[in-house]
């Protein structure tokens, strides 16, 4: 019997080929020989969207980069510039020749800490938080690692918990520490002329205080010693308030016919709302203490009294937290405060 | 409607010439007759019915890889290579280390993007005896798809071992699929010089100039097809939207993405 396949002649009786091991009986089998067919809608799907190609160019990449980790592994342990790089994920891979590896950590890292940024003092905030700092640790693991690679499970979870913490205090710490100097959140608790409860503003602590600067502060007021008068009525103003500073310590403040004047001249900064500013008020704001008037206070505007003006506007500067100069949340309001 | 998908009627069959008076189809053609309308189909450019023929000629016996052969590489240049991947599998099973399947697995495997086994099964395909062109066509593809430089080298290897036009010009189609449109033009101008008297040679020109931006050339060409096969829709679409259609919309959103 000759095989179809290769042509060799078997002896009769045989089965399959003894030499290519076709089937000899091919010929009268029962197959269907009907091949499997793609629908169109297939065909365009995978136009659309090459999965399986991706996923084939990505474990070939990755097979390139683990060669070339491999023979840079081979001339020794890693050297400091490779550890150096440890501080921002995905740099020491490109160091020791993992591209892709490197690239895909770094733009975890970016897409876990961009919202962190943009959400941080909330919930969802700390979240991000965690994966950027989870992104980061594994990326230093997955080079640590390399230098020790044939330490048992033990050494490797000390390796992590010991790498874990060290980038905790070196530096998630102290970047946390830095952002919330600079720019750390403050949830409003109550709606506040344009800010409503549950906004979050960023605010800078450490900032000095000038004119023309939009604050968080505290009104500092109890209700006592707010003066009372006969037959009017009297608005309580506590609590956390924001508005612009209008003039610093030392400044000569006066109102006449509605305009503002520090030091003699005009004042180019307004408060956030200004309805009516105070007549005839002449003074001189004391050492330590800040102008700042609570123009989104319903009611202040009708005030006559100097002395009620005096007492609301001048705020110490302990009770003032610093510059607001972001919203932050919720991001359809998103915008820099001035 | 999917079930009926697979029906055959006589339209779909080899159309007698009008000289002859043999009906469109007899029962009792063999299976050598069924691969030779399915080369003919192939020539002709319509893969849908070369790959019907093949299965015509299996049904009627199996033992010929060449049919096999054949449908695997039909589904590839369908796109339809998860397919032929999982067709030329089973193929082997019967006929193992059969070099043309061994190739046309490649093949499949290096459309989807699995280079690695690709080269593997080329390289299998290459060592077996009896060496055919159409594993040197699958190396060129595989090295054109690592983009290695050698693919020339591969191709006109191929063609050392069959001078056939239809070589040529799916080395053509496969630069083409590449994005290699003067390549592929470069190729294909070989198989027309060979085969003046083949619209689908001139159909794949024009397809090639048009992609090149050579629209009066491309019309020249698909008019050459259509001279050639009257009812060649395809071309004659092509011509009628160098004509009328040259910058819509839709031409202008299909050279900056190619998928629409």
């Amino acid at each position: 019997m000759q095989c179809t396949n290769c042509g060799f002649q078997n002896m009769p009786g045989s089965e399959i080929c003894g030499r290519c091991s076709t089937s000899l009986g091919l010929a009268t089998a029962v197959l269907d020989v009907h091949p499997p067919r793609a629908s169109p809608l297939t065909k365009r799907a995978r136009r659309l969207f090459p999965v399986r190609k991706a996923y084939y160019r990505t474990r070939e990449a990755l097979a390139a980069d683990e060669i070339s980790a491999r023979v840079r592994q081979a001339t020794g342990p890693l050297p400091f510039p490779a550890l150096a790089r440890l501080i921002v994920p995905g740099w020491s891979h490109f160091y020791i020749h993992r591209r892709l590896v490197g690239t895909l950590f770094l733009l975890g890292w970016i897409a876990c800490a961009v919202p962190e940024l943009l959400m941080f003092g909330t919930t969802w905030g700390s979240i991000w938080l965690g994966l950027a700092f989870s992104v980061h640790s594994s990326a230093a693991l997955d080079v640590v690692n390399r230098t020790f690679a044939e330490t048992d499970r033990r050494g490797r979870i000390a390796r992590s918990l010991l790498i874990s913490i060290l980038f905790w205090v070196l530096v998630y710490w102290p970047a946390a520490w830095l952002e919330g100097g600079l720019c750390g959140p403050h949830t409003v608790g109550t709606n506040l002329g344009q800010f409503q409860a549950g906004d979050v503003l960023r605010v800078n602590r450490w900032a000095t205080l000038r004119r023309g600067d939009v604050v968080l502060y505290d009104t500092g007021i109890d209700r006592e010693n707010v003066p009372r008068y006969e037959h009017q009525r009297v608005v309580v103003y506590t609590g956390e308030n924001i508005d612009r500073i209008l003039a610093v310590p030392g400044d000569v403040v006066s109102c006449r016919s509605g305009q503002l004047f520090v030091n003699d001249a005009p004042s180019p900064w307004l408060p956030l709302y200004p309805r009516q500013l105070p007549d005839n008020l002449t003074w001189t704001v004391p050492a330590g203490r800040y102008l700042i008037l609570p123009s989104i206070v319903q009611g202040l505007g009708s005030i006559e009294d100097p002395a009620v003006w005096q007492t609301t506007g001048s705020v110490p500067r302990e009770n003032i937290a610093g510059p607001a100069w972001l919203q932050s949340l919720p991001w359809s309001r998103f915008h820099l405060i001035r | 409607m999917r079930r009926f998908d697979r029906l055959e009627f006589d339209d779909a069959l080899p159309v007698a010439k009008p000289g002859h008076a043999k009906p469109a189809r007899e029962p009792d053609h063999d299976e050598q007759y069924w691969m030779k309308a399915a080369g003919e189909e192939r020539r002709n450019g319509l893969h849908e019915s070369a790959l019907r023929y093949y299965s015509r000629a299996l049904e009627l016996d199996k033992s010929q890889a060449a049919g096999w052969v054949g449908q695997v590489q039909m589904l590839v240049a369908m796109n339809e290579c998860p397919e032929a991947d999982l067709w030329s599998r089973k193929a082997l099973e019967l006929f193992k280390n059969n070099p043309d399947l061994l190739a046309a697995r490649a093949q499949a495997l290096c459309r989807i993007g699995d280079l690695k086994n690709a080269q593997a099964s080329c390289d299998a395909a290459i060592c077996q005896p009896g060496l055919s062109s159409y594993p040197w066509v699958v190396r060129g593809e595989l090295m054109l798809a690592r983009k290695e430089d050698i693919d020339g080298y591969c191709f006109d290897k191929a063609l050392q071992l069959d001078g056939d036009w239809l070589v040529s010009l799916e080395i053509g189609a496969i630069y083409a699929h590449y994005g290699r449109p003067a390549k592929a033009l470069q190729r294909t101008r070989v198989a027309v010089e060979k085969a003046p008297d083949h619209g689908y040679c001139w159909y794949c020109q024009g397809k090639y100039e048009l992609a090149l931006g050579l629209t009066r050339p491309a019309a020249k060409s698909f008019e050459r097809c259509l001279q050639l096969v009257r009812n060649h829709s395809l071309a004659r679409k092509a011509l009628e939207e160098i004509r009328h259609n040259r910058y819509t919309a839709r031409n202008l959103l299909r050279k900056v993405f190619p998928f629409f």
